[in-house]
C-alpha cells in the first residue's frame, strides 16, 4: 500500500514536470517590469548594432586556401617507358568577388601551384594562374567575360614552358534552383618561352618560338539531382593552330566530354568521381613512319574521397587514371596516380 | 513490490530525457548583419551558420539582412527572419515565437497532429499545424499572409485576451490592428507570391547547403578549380608532346628529307 502511494506520488511529480514544459501558447500577460526589461534589451541590442557593426552589408567575398599533396605517378613522362616517381605538390588559391550594384560582380582568382617530381625532375613545374573579369546578372541569364593567364614554367626543361593568354566570354543560365548551364567561348595564344617552332623537317627549327592559337567552345551543365548529389557534364570543342610547320605537327581539332559527380556520404565526407574522353584529330600530322593521319583517343578518370576534419581543414585521397589510345605507337601511354592531400581554408 | 518500484524509477530515469526533447534551434543561413542572444542570459553576438539557439533566444536582423532557422533536424520546420526584425523564441517544440517587429516567413511540415507552431505579435497570434505563411508586425499592426493550407489567427487586446478568431485560407492576407481588430481579407499580390517563391527556393537550396556558403559558391569554386586542372593537364600534354617530338626525331631522322637531300 505504502509502495503504491510512493509510485503514485512519483508519477504525479513526473506528470507535473512534463506539463510545466508545455507553454500555454496563447497570450501571456507580462508585468510592467518585464516590459521595461524587454524594451531595455531591445534598445541595448539596437545600440550594440549601431556601435559594433558600423560595417554595411558585405560588398565582397574572399576565399583563400592552401593545400599540400603527395603521391605516386606510374608514368611521369607520359611515355611508353613508364617510369614512375613520387611527387609533391603545393597549391595556394585565392578567390575574390566584388559585388557592385545592379547585380554586377567582379571576380579575380589566382592559383600558385608547384609540382615536384623527386627523380624525373624535368617533369617538375611551377604554375601561376590568373583569371579576372566582370559578370552581370540579368533576369534570364548571367553574362560574363574576362581574361585568363596561365604561366607554366619547367625549371629543368624550359622548352616546355609556356604562357597561355585567353580572353573568354560566357552566358550562364539557372534552369532551376538546383541546375544551371553555361556556354563559354575562349580564344587565346599559347607562347612557348624557349621552345622553338618546328621547321619544314622533323629535326629542323625556325628562329622563332612556337606559338599556338587556341579557340575553344565549352558547354557545361551542373545539377543537384538530390540534395546530396551533384552531377555535371562538360563538353568542349577545341582548335589548335600552331606555327610549327612540319606536317602541321601541333594543329588539331579535339572534342572532349567530361562527366562528374559529387556525392555527400555523410556530414563531413564526400565522394567524387569523373570520367573524361578526348578525341584528338590532327590536321596533317601523320603516324610515325606512316602516311595516314594520327588520331588520339584519351580516356581519363578520377575517383576519390574528401573528408572535412573541421570547418577549415579537409583531407583528400584520390586515384587518377589516363590512357591514350593512339594509332601511333609512340604516342600511346597509360598513367596511374594515387594522391593524398590536405587543404586548409583561411 | 520493491522490484516494481525499482523498475518504475529506472523507467522514469530513462524516459525523463525524452520529455526534455532536443530543445534547440539551428541557424542554417545568415545573410547580412544578424545579432543573436543564444538564450535568455547570453549577451548579444553575431550570428553564425550552424549556431545552436535555445529557449528564450532572441534574434535581431539589420537592414538588407535575413536569417533562417531550422526547428528540426530534417529541416522540415523552417523560419526565415526578414530584414529589420526582432523575434524571441519562447518555445521550440512546439514552436512558439514572439515577433515584436518585422516579418518572418514560416514553412512548417513536420509536426504531430497535436502540435502547433505559432507566432505571436502584440496584437495577434498566427499559427498552424502544417502550412506556409508569413507574419509581420509594424507600428501596432500585424499582417498575416497565408501561402499554403490554412492559418488560424487570434486577435488580442492589450491585456492579451482573445477578441476574435478566424481561419485564413491560402492565397489571402489580413491585417490585425490595435486591440486585436481584424481587418479585411485581401488576395495575395504577385509580389507577395514572388517573395514566397524565393523563400521556398531558398529552403530547397539550404537542404543541400554546405559550410562554404551555398550551391552557387560551391559551383563557382568547383568550376574554377576545374579550370586549373584543365590547365595543368594541358601542360602535361605539351610536355609529353615535346618528349614525343624528340623520340620521333630519333625514329624518323634516317628518313627525313633534310638528311636525304644532303
Amino acid at each position: 500500500m505504502r509502495c503504491k502511494y510512493i509510485i503514485l506520488r512519483l508519477f504525479m511529480f513526473l506528470l507535473i514536470s512534463v506539463l510545466l514544459r508545455v507553454s500555454p501558447g496563447f497570450a501571456q500577460s507580462t508585468t510592467k517590469e518585464e516590459e521595461q526589461e524587454k524594451t531595455l534589451n531591445v534598445l541595448e541590442g539596437q545600440k550594440l548594432q549601431k556601435e559594433s557593426s558600423q560595417e554595411k552589408t558585405p560588398t565582397h567575398r574572399l576565399y583563400s586556401s592552401t593545400a599540400f599533396f603527395s603521391g605516386y605517378d606510374t608514368n611521369a613522362r607520359l611515355s611508353t617507358d613508364r617510369k614512375g616517381d613520387i611527387f609533391e605538390e603545393y597549391l595556394f588559391s585565392l578567390d575574390f568577388t566584388k559585388y557592385w550594384p545592379k547585380d554586377i560582380n567582379f571576380t579575380f582568382t589566382y592559383d600558385f601551384d608547384i609540382l615536384n617530381y623527386n627523380e624525373i625532375t624535368d617533369a617538375s613545374n611551377i604554375l601561376n594562374h590568373f583569371r579576372i573579369g566582370p559578370s552581370k546578372k540579368f533576369a534570364l541569364c548571367t553574362l560574363g567575360a574576362g581574361y585568363d593567364l596561365g604561366i607554366l614554367y619547367y625549371p629543368h626543361n624550359q622548352d616546355s614552358s609556356f604562357i597561355l593568354q585567353k580572353g573568354f566570354f560566357y552566358i550562364r543560365q539557372d534552369i532551376s534552383q538546383n541546375t544551371y548551364h553555361k556556354l563559354q567561348f575562349e580564344a587565346g595564344c599559347k607562347a612557348f618561352t624557349d621552345g622553338k617552332a618546328m621547321g619544314d623537317a622533323i629535326d629542323s627549327y625556325q628562329d622563332k618560338e612556337r606559338k599556338d592559337k587556341i579557340e575553344r567552345l565549352e558547354y557545361r551543365i551542373d545539377s543537384f539531382v538530390y540534395p546530396k548529389l551533384l552531377v555535371s557534364s562538360k563538353t568542349r570543342f577545341s582548335l589548335n593552330d600552331s606555327n610549327a610547320r612540319y606536317v602541321d605537327f601541333y594543329d588539331y581539332k579535339s572534342y572532349a566530354e567530361t562527366l562528374g559527380a559529387d556525392y555527400k556520404l555523410g556530414r563531413n565526407l564526400s565522394l567524387f568521381a569523373d570520367f573524361t574522353y578526348i578525341r584528338k584529330v590532327y590536321d596533317s600530322r601523320t603516324v610515325t613512319l606512316r602516311d595516314y593521319k594520327e588520331r588520339d583517343n584519351l580516356y581519363g578518370g578520377n575517383i576519390g574521397l574528401k573528408h572535412k576534419t573541421n570547418k577549415r581543414n579537409q583531407l583528400s585521397l584520390y586515384y587518377t587514371y589516363w590512357q591514350n589510345v593512339s594509332n601511333d605507337d609512340l604516342a600511346r601511354y597509360t598513367e596511374s596516380i594515387i594522391t593524398c592531400g590536405w587543404q586548409h581554408l583561411f | 513490490m520493491k522490484r516494481i518500484l525499482i523498475f518504475f524509477i529506472l523507467l522514469c530515469a530513462l524516459l525523463f530525457p525524452v520529455f526534455l526533447f532536443a530543445q534547440s534551434v539551428q541557424i542554417i543561413d545568415v545573410q547580412g548583419q544578424i545579432l543573436v542572444k543564444k538564450d535568455g542570459v547570453s549577451p548579444w553576438q553575431k550570428a553564425e551558420i550552424n549556431m545552436i539557439l535555445g529557449k528564450e533566444a532572441e534574434i535581431m536582423s539589420q537592414d538588407k539582412s535575413n536569417c533562417t532557422l531550422a526547428f528540426d533536424e530534417e529541416k522540415q520546420n523552417i523560419l526565415t527572419i526578414k530584414e529589420n526584425s526582432h523575434i524571441k523564441i519562447e518555445n521550440i517544440s512546439p514552436g512558439d515565437l514572439f515577433l515584436s517587429e518585422g516579418r518572418v516567413f514560416s514553412l512548417i511540415k513536420n509536426l504531430t497532429k497535436t502540435e502547433k507552431f505559432q507566432i505571436r505579435t502584440p496584437v495577434a497570434v498566427a499559427g498552424a499545424r502544417a502550412t506556409g505563411w508569413a507574419t509581420g508586425y509594424h507600428n501596432g499592426v500585424a499582417f498575416v499572409y497565408c501561402f499554403e493550407d490554412t492559418v488560424y489567427i487570434l486577435g488580442m487586446d492589450e491585456a492579451g485576451n482573445i477578441t476574435k478568431a478566424i481561419d485564413l485560407q491560402h492565397g489571402f492576407s489580413i491585417d490585425i490592428g490595435t486591440g486585436g481588430k481584424i481587418g479585411k481579407i485581401l488576395e495575395l499580390t504577385a509580389d507577395e507570391l514572388a517573395e514566397w517563391n524565393d523563400f521556398k527556393r531558398l529552403i530547397e537550396r539550404l537542404s543541400g547547403k554546405t559550410q562554404e556558403g551555398g550551391t552557387e559558391s560551391r559551383e563557382g569554386l568547383r568550376e574554377e578549380r576545374n579550370g586549373l586542372r584543365d590547365l595543368r593537364r594541358e601542360g602535361r600534354e605539351d610536355y609529353r608532346e615535346q618528349e614525343l617530338e624528340e623520340r620521333r626525331q630519333e625514329e624518323e631522322k634516317p628518313y627525313s628529307p633534310s638528311v636525304n637531300m644532303s
